[in-house]
């Protein structure tokens, strides 16, 4: 094999050894095992592979691409069981057994669709750019919302993005400059340009972004988490794709430079002090801006038959995945390039931003080039679909690549892994509180419950003019909302609600709990904000440390099966998920520090009147306090916990079987307009939502919080306990029969009336225990500057 | 517009600088001076931020460059410029520039580059963007570099260069 | 009756024309998304409208500066076509980019070179916010029936209103052309976070001479019902139409 433009790479002749080493130097991120199938392969076709090929197997079959760890065999152990299981099944399950008719595109495209009505679907998405943002956070978060807004123009023919999401871990922004190993940045440099990439990004696409969580906590020093998720909304009829033989292959958007290569191997492996730079990169959110405009044009008028996103591996997995069922042939030199030099196996995997690959017959061809053109987007052919069964890639005249689909997308190897998970002991524990103000001040000003209004503000909350619900809402807009509501039509008052749940705090007590406390708070979230409980769907996004670690590992699949137990009680389907693993740091002296295991929950719910909801802001003097569900000795991983570094006590457990009844009557009571205002209760606990909602309402109130049906009479458990299943509501004095004999026979109590006088006064069992003014309340929870 | 990979032959190149009016409150420089405190850096008394614009192009010349800077690029009422081709040291002022390395995306550039071929003053041109610091106060040239790597610029992607004062 | 056509201008980094078509129509309007490439082409004729909009977004991703390179463009590509325009006396309206993009190619306030500017937010930032607006008695006439105070959202990092020297200023405060200003609840003239950006005079928006051009950095179309205020729920009021489309509205009316 002579060859001009790619390079041939030995395999045949390696035994293991050089193999494993052949991976390593390349930045193959294969194992022994994988690398052993692929010399298999090249031996029965009796040739050894160009780079070009090992390359794209490599991507191929990464853990950012294939999830091998989810689909892998796990023999998981608990304690003293032992049991065999497969993540990925887990999570499909929950969905399957549900078996709603409104899932109507799950786990096979680029989102999931859910019916939203006869005509229309919505599509969501969230993924994760974490080692992206690490390194270089500005154009690492930027790049990370791009690539899931092009999820979602990838999602069916095409989803119109009418939302996005962020969540971010970081490092706590005071830890020490010093402290810090060379060439990790500091968490305030990282916070700053995490923000502002997903800002400058997410405001030029003129999406909205409109929900979303910052978690400070020093687990995340090394490793910072970065969530992006997007909304579209999607014609019915635009949901089915596929590619037929003899699809021309065109590529539109931006043009292909080194930038991104090996991402999606790079993002399987773990940060090390030395880092490979070719992996960072800027994106230009105005030629992806472009293409969304053309390309939604082109979906209506049908000129293409299925499209995808180039993301991660680029080229080579967008085509791989397209013509996986058919075969395609590729011509590399007929990629538009930023600048020469490029070596064939660089155009094929290079993961430069903004480009979309889409399947044309030969009839719509010339419109389609035309239609890009006439808004100064590139749209060239570079293949062609063909029955062969086969990836055939040319550059000039030689073939650089020709492989099997079947061996290319079947032929991994199933792994083999092992996973223990030992459960810690939860000790009953009631620490007791010295100074109850100070206490409450003290979790109020903390960075993970205090107002991020500084750096909400800067993203466009209403662009698109769809927004509802705000992230700030009531008077002077100093209220919170515990979701956002949009309106997706402009002619229609039907709405949706997203809202996300994440407390990686309760994860390190029980990952099990913490997987139905994240899908309990996202859900509470929802219908707080008015939501139906019988019309939401979920999307999991694990990010986990090292897990061929088996304890790591062990404890990923504790919380898978949480997640699957907890979304069957709820009844929520999954319907998109994803998994970001290896969020460790190695020192150079061989140390590793995995981040804390985390789960973030999404949700998305469907209501019929956007004009039926409610918000968190007390609305008016006079009206009462209720509080919702039963509070227990649940101070596990707290915040007032955490403030008095106390790492026993029980973590929340949620009770579905009272909490989705009680929901269900919720949500009829806020569309009904029985309640005025509410406010689920998690982070901080009880007293943190009665704050909130007396800021929002610039309202005072009077509680008694003796009257607060709890598992033990002690205020500590009271104002911070984090139990799951509780909202505290508003109810106007003249609705009050009707409320409860709504809520006949469940746990609720009444806790005080909304006063005049701006101040909370505190009582227990008549008797006055503390008084704070609604101005320090204010202050404090606004006294962090970001 | 269908542009294609711009090949210009001469290393025939101004650099336009812009900055803000006397009168005009230079909030990046304020917040640049602030995260420098909370460095522990307290030694600093102003930094100032300019833009930096570096044109090549095979009809470039002094007077095309300034229609370029007049009619293109700078705010008539808040903005002024200068030009030049090789940084002039200052005596109070430690100087940085900072501009992306070759092969990273520059949005800024590309557009600079639109503007430049449409107005018609020139054929074709490479546009690079940059930051220019100025950075006045008692300090030695290991802060200099340490406030370069932690605050002003990421070296996985930018080259910088410094002018002592 | 025929409807009044209005244009709304798209480029690459516009985002809020679909909003904006929408408010339009909703006030019984013909409004059409444009791209400019269409203009410049001759696909579609500027004169066959009675209000051209540049609507909020990042036009070329605001690149260089807020506006700047769109203002290029159309000194270069649209001029004769806008002075036509302007000359019948049709109207033309900016928001917040929009705004940017008149300031910067000189339309506004007196139709000639560029004369007062948007600069950076003193936050140095990208704010969303919503703000209380004093309507001024101008020259423009959209405003009539307007209540004095009113609420919109704002959303920009470049929107400090700054004329060239004290001369411009008084010049378009003496010829009553300023439209809007930033105030508290209660009207009063006050700073930062009711002034958001720091803009002189607490000056939001502007018209021209004549009253016909405006251009403003709050959002209209993105509040044209009630259910747009971030209050809605803490008031119970009937009318669901708010002043933002009594604006359009009006616009609409001066044709009629």
């Amino acid at each position: 094999m002579k060859l001009k433009y790619a390079r041939e790479i030995e395999i045949l002749n390696y035994d293991d050894k050089k193999l494993i080493e052949l991976s390593e130097k390349n930045l193959l991120a294969l194992n022994l095992e994988e690398m052993k199938k692929i010399k298999e392969y090249f031996s029965s076709i009796g040739r050894n592979p160009t780079d070009c090929e090992l390359e794209c197997i490599a991507q191929t079959w990464s853990e950012h691409c294939f999830h091998k760890t989810f689909k892998a065999d796990i023999e998981y152990q608990e304690n003293k069981k032992k049991e065999n299981i497969c993540l990925l099944k887990e999570i499909m399950e929950v969905t399957e057994k549900l078996n709603y008719d409104w899932c109507i595109s799950i786990f096979k495209d680029n989102a999931g669709i859910i019916k939203l009505n006869e005509k229309s679907g919505v599509a969501f998405k969230v993924e994760t750019h974490n080692h992206p943002s690490a390194l270089e956070p500005y154009g690492g978060s930027g790049t990370g919302i791009g690539g899931v807004i092009r999820d979602i123009l990838g999602a069916g023919l095409g989803a119109k993005p009418i939302l996005n999401i962020d969540v971010f871990c970081f490092g706590e922004l005071t830890y020490p400059y010093e402290k810090l190993p060379e060439g990790v940045l500091h968490p305030r440099r990282i916070f700053r340009g995490v923000v502002s990439g997903v800002r400058d990004y997410g405001n030029r696409m003129g999406i909205p972004t409109g929900n979303g969580a910052i978690i400070f906590d020093n687990g995340y020093l090394y490793n910072c988490l970065v969530y992006c998720g997007t909304v579209g909304i999607i014609p019915i009829d635009k949901i089915e794709k596929k590619v037929n033989d003899g699809d021309y292959i065109v590529l539109v958007g931006g043009r292909t430079g080194r930038d991104g290569i090996h991402g999606a191997t790079f993002s399987s492996v773990s940060l090390k002090e030395d880092i490979p730079t070719s992996v960072v990169q800027i994106g230009n959110p105005i030629i992806e801006k472009k293409v969304q405009d053309v390309l939604l044009s082109a979906r209506d008028m049908g000129l293409y038959n299925s499209i995808t996103d180039c993301g991660a591996g680029g080229l080579s997995s967008a085509i791989g995945e397209m013509g996986k069922d058919i075969g395609a042939i590729v011509y590399l030199e007929k990629v538009p390039l930023k600048y020469q030099g490029l070596a064939p196996w660089e155009i094929f995997l290079s993961e430069s931003q903004e480009r979309m690959v889409l399947a044309v017959n030969e009839k719509n061809l010339e419109k389609l080039i035309s239609l890009f053109d006439s808004e100064d987007v590139e749209a060239v052919v570079i293949g062609k679909f063909v029955k062969t069964g086969k990836l055939t890639v040319y550059y000039k005249d030689e073939i650089v690549c020709n492989l099997d689909m079947e061996f290319l997308h079947r032929g991994v190897p199933k792994r083999k892994l092992k996973g223990v998970f030992k459960k810690r002991e939860e000790k009953s524990f009631l620490y007791k509180s010295k100074n109850l103000k100070r206490d409450i001040l003290k979790i109020l000003s903390n960075p993970n419950i205090s107002s991020k209004e500084e750096i909400v503000r800067q993203y466009d909350h209403e662009v698109g003019g769809r927004t509802i619900l705000k992230p700030f809402i009531g008077y002077e807009s100093r209220g919170v909302s515990d979701g956002v509501v949009l309106k997706p039509f402009y002619d229609s008052y039907e709405g949706i609600i997203v809202a996300c749940g994440i407390n990686p705090f309760y994860g390190e007590i029980d990952p099990y709990y913490m997987a139905g406390c994240c899908i309990e708070e996202c859900i509470r979230n929802i219908v707080s904000c008015g939501g139906n409980p019988e019309k939401i769907a979920i999307l999991d996004n694990f990010c986990w440390g090292n897990v061929s670690d088996e304890k790591q590992l062990g404890s990923l699949v504790r919380c898978v099966k949480g997640c699957k137990d907890y979304a069957l009680k709820y009844k929520v389907p999954f319907i998109s998920g994803k998994d970001s693993l290896n969020n460790y740091f190695k020192w150079k002296n061989g140390r590793i520090i995995s981040i804390p295991p985390t789960l973030l929950i999404s949700g998305i719910g469907i209501i019929e009147d956007i004009r039926k909801i409610t918000s968190t802001d007390f609305k008016k003097v006079g009206n009462l306090i209720f509080v919702l569900g039963k509070t227990y000795n649940e101070l596990g991983g707290s915040q007032f916990y955490r403030n008095h570094n106390i790492k026993d006590g029980i973590v929340p457990k949620p009770r579905p079987e009272k909490t989705l009844p009680l929901m269900k009557k919720l949500h009829y009571g806020i569309k009904s307009g029985i309640i005025e205002s509410c406010h689920d209760c998690s982070d901080g606990g009880l007293i943190v939502s009665i704050c909130e909602m007396m800021i929002g309402g610039n309202l005072g109130c009077n509680v008694d919080f003796s009257n607060v049906l709890s598992e033990k009479e002690e205020i500590e458990i009271v104002l911070f306990s984090e139990s799951c299943g509780r909202f505290v509501i508003e109810v106007p004095k003249e609705k009050i029969s009707e409320f409860k004999d709504l809520f006949e026979n469940e746990e609720i109590s009444q806790i005080g009336e909304i006063i005049e006088n701006k101040k909370l006064n505190g009582f227990w069992k008549g008797k006055k225990i503390f008084e704070i003014s609604l101005n320090e309340i204010y202050d404090t929870w606004r006294s962090l500057k970001f | 517009m269908k542009t294609k990979v711009p090949v210009i032959m001469s290393k025939n190149f101004y650099i336009i600088e812009i900055f803000k009016g006397k009168n005009i409150f230079d909030v990046f420089g304020q917040e640049i001076k602030k995260s420098i405190k909370e460095l522990g850096i307290l030694n600093i008394e102003e930094v100032k931020v300019s833009n930096l614009y570096r044109i090549e192009g095979n009809d470039i010349d002094k007077k095309k460059i300034i229609r370029i800077a007049k009619e293109l690029l700078i705010d008539n009422v808040s903005e002024d410029y200068k030009i030049y081709r090789k940084t002039k040291k200052s005596l109070n002022w430690w100087i940085i520039e900072v501009y992306l390395k070759d092969g990273v995306t520059d949005p800024v550039g590309e557009t600079a580059r639109k503007t430049i071929i449409e107005s018609k003053i020139l054929k074709d041109a490479i546009v690079k963007t940059g930051k220019k610091y100025y950075i006045k106060g008692k300090l030695t040239e290991k802060q200099i570099k340490e406030i370069c790597e932690k605050i002003l610029l990421n070296p996985l992607i930018q080259n910088y260069f410094i002018y002592k004062g | 009756m025929k409807k009044v056509n209005v244009l709304i201008l798209r480029v690459g980094g516009t985002n809020c024309d679909f909003e904006t078509e929408w408010a339009f129509n909703l006030v019984g309007a013909f409004a059409e998304r444009v791209h400019i490439n269409q203009l410049i082409k001759k696909e579609k004729k500027l004169s066959d409208y009675q209000i051209l909009v540049i609507p909020g977004g990042f036009s070329y991703g605001d690149d260089i500066a807020a506006g700047k390179v769109l203002a290029n463009e159309i000194r270069m590509k649209l001029w004769d076509d806008i002075e036509k325009f302007i000359e019948a006396k049709k109207v033309i309206v900016g928001i917040c980019n929009g705004f940017q993009v008149l300031v910067k190619s000189g339309i506004l306030p007196f139709n000639s070179q560029q004369l007062c500017t948007l600069e950076w937010n003193d936050s140095g930032r990208f704010e969303d916010r919503w703000v209380y607006l004093k309507v001024e008695r101008s020259v423009c006439p959209f405003f009539k029936d307007i209540p004095e105070i009113i609420k919109m959202p704002v959303a920009h990092a470049e929107g400090k209103f700054l004329p060239k020297n004290e001369n411009i200023l008084n010049k378009i405060e003496k010829n009553k052309q300023v439209i809007l200003r930033y105030c508290d609840s209660k009207g009063n003239i006050k700073g930062y976070p009711y002034n958001p950006n720091g803009s002189v005079g607490s000056i939001a928006g502007i018209c021209s001479q004549n009253g016909l051009i405006i251009g403003m950095m709050p959002h209209p179309e993105r509040c044209v019902l009630k259910y747009y205020y971030p209050d809605f729920l803490r008031k119970k009021e009937d009318d669901i139409y708010t002043p933002s489309f009594k604006i359009f509205k009006n616009m609409i009316q001066y044709f009629s």
